[in-house]
């Protein structure tokens, strides 16, 4: 990756496999990938692939007799601009031995050094391709933007099984890679976004384009990051489940507050002395804070709000008792140097 | 990815053999190929990139070098990105 334009290929790192379709003078007709927390093979599919092929020689046509509109190319980045990459990886480092710059390393030095500078925004920058599903959207994955079924947000503004998506937000998509690349760059504030679509009411007839305004949900872009890795999400050693209405109205707590049941324990985390939680637990606070409007469990607010690495305190009620225990978060360093500095 | 859970899935459409110019690719990150409109359907040439062997495909490794051809000949560039087997 050294010599690429990271700043022209622009993409979620964490794909373990990425394609695009480029005209000779570099502008990006499609992509070709994708995944979520389930695999990394999730929308990735022979037919699929074709099918981008395909397309991607439609826009080649379309760029030979001149009709794609010019694109804006970005300001051109290279690895080498991320400074704590070039300084503990590239120059004396692992890298500077010929080992290849792995992309998931660089995604995670450039949000490391947002964290440094104060601008890290970890709903954007963390949470990243959130998972359609959870708007309501499955796709048909060898049919490329075809859908195959549809619940929540989807089904409420009209979307159907069949309905083929062909832009977001007002940009056309040609792929699912680049669809799910469009829906990332949204503001994780947005509370509703416009998908075009094409519907058939049957294959003799031409397909209706129609557009679709779907009310996002709370929330809707976070989603499992255990495949992620990132060194600035806090490594805590338990896993937990929100609390239902009916449990914290019993115990007396928030109604929107997150608190949570611990559900399960890493065996090490005592001994490696990350924390003392027990499963059974139930996590009401977080250095005293109880709610928070981005935080729907103890998990969520810890991964948002704690640097990873720092402890905390965590109010916690067992076996009836409220009681304050310690929570020294880990901050992993996937694949890093082992010149890397500490911290 | 896993290559291997991959090959797994397209199990039925592609031999371990034919998949394998992907996970023979080079160490480098960025590979390329440019794809011929000449004569075929692009499915034609879809399916046929895709389970060509590396003695018929040309990829390339270098990324000035496979746009420099790519402006002589006038065609498209495949450009991947992959996780180091």
């Amino acid at each position: 990756m050294a010599g690429i334009d990271i700043g022209l290929y622009s993409w979620d790192r964490h794909f373990s496999i990425y394609f695009f379709a480029v005209s000779p003078d570099e502008q990006i007709y499609l992509r070709y990938g994708g995944r979520d927390a389930r695999s990394a093979d999730s929308y990735l599919d022979l037919d699929s692939l074709a099918l981008a092929l395909e397309r991607g020689l439609e826009q080649h046509e379309r760029w030979k007799r001149g009709e794609l509109p010019k694109t804006e190319r970005p300001p051109p980045k290279f690895p080498r601009d991320i400074e704590t990459l070039r300084n503990e990886e590239m120059t004396g480092g692992k890298m500077s031995g010929g080992r290849c710059i792995e992309c998931h390393m660089i995604s995670d030095y450039e949000v490391v050094a947002k964290e440094a500078a104060g601008t890290l925004d970890k709903p954007h920058d963390m949470f990243r391709s959130p998972d359609i599903r959870d708007i309501g959207i499955h796709m048909d994955v060898a049919k490329g933007l075809v859908v195959d079924a549809v619940t929540g947000a989807a089904a409420g503004a009209g979307m159907s099984a069949g309905d083929t998506i062909v832009a977001i937000e007002g940009t056309p998509v040609f792929t699912f890679g680049d669809f799910l690349h469009v829906y990332d760059q949204l503001d994780r504030a947005s509370t509703e976004m416009s998908l075009a679509i094409e519907r058939r009411a049957s294959p003799a007839v031409q397909p209706t384009r129609v557009t679709l305004e779907l009310e996002l949900p709370r929330l809707w872009w976070a989603h499992d990051l255990k495949h992620r890795r990132w060194s600035v999400d806090p490594v805590i050693y338990f896993e937990s489940e929100p609390l239902t209405a009916e449990r914290k109205s019993v115990l007396g707590l928030e109604a929107q507050g997150f608190a949570c049941d611990v559900t399960k324990v890493r065996s090490w985390a005592r001994s490696i002395g990350t924390h003392t939680l027990e499963v059974g637990d139930v996590v009401v606070s977080v250095n005293g804070v109880e709610t928070d409007p981005l935080a729907t469990s103890c998990s969520l607010y810890i991964q948002l709000r704690v640097r990873a690495g720092d402890s905390v305190t965590l109010g916690i009620i067992r076996n009836g008792e409220r009681i304050d225990t310690m929570l020294n978060t880990e901050r992993q360093h996937f694949r890093k140097s082992l010149r890397r500095k500490k911290g | 990815m896993s290559m291997v859970r991959n090959q797994r899935t397209l199990e039925g459409r592609l031999s371990v053999t034919d998949w394998n110019w992907i996970r023979l690719a080079p160490v480098v990150l960025a590979s390329l190929v440019s794809w011929s409109l000449s004569g075929k359907t692009s499915e034609v040439v879809a399916e046929s990139a895709i389970v060509q062997d590396d003695e018929t495909l040309e990829w390339m490794d270098d990324y000035d070098e496979a746009f420099a051809l790519a402006k002589k000949t006038g065609q498209p560039v495949f450009l991947e990105f992959r996780c180091a087997p």
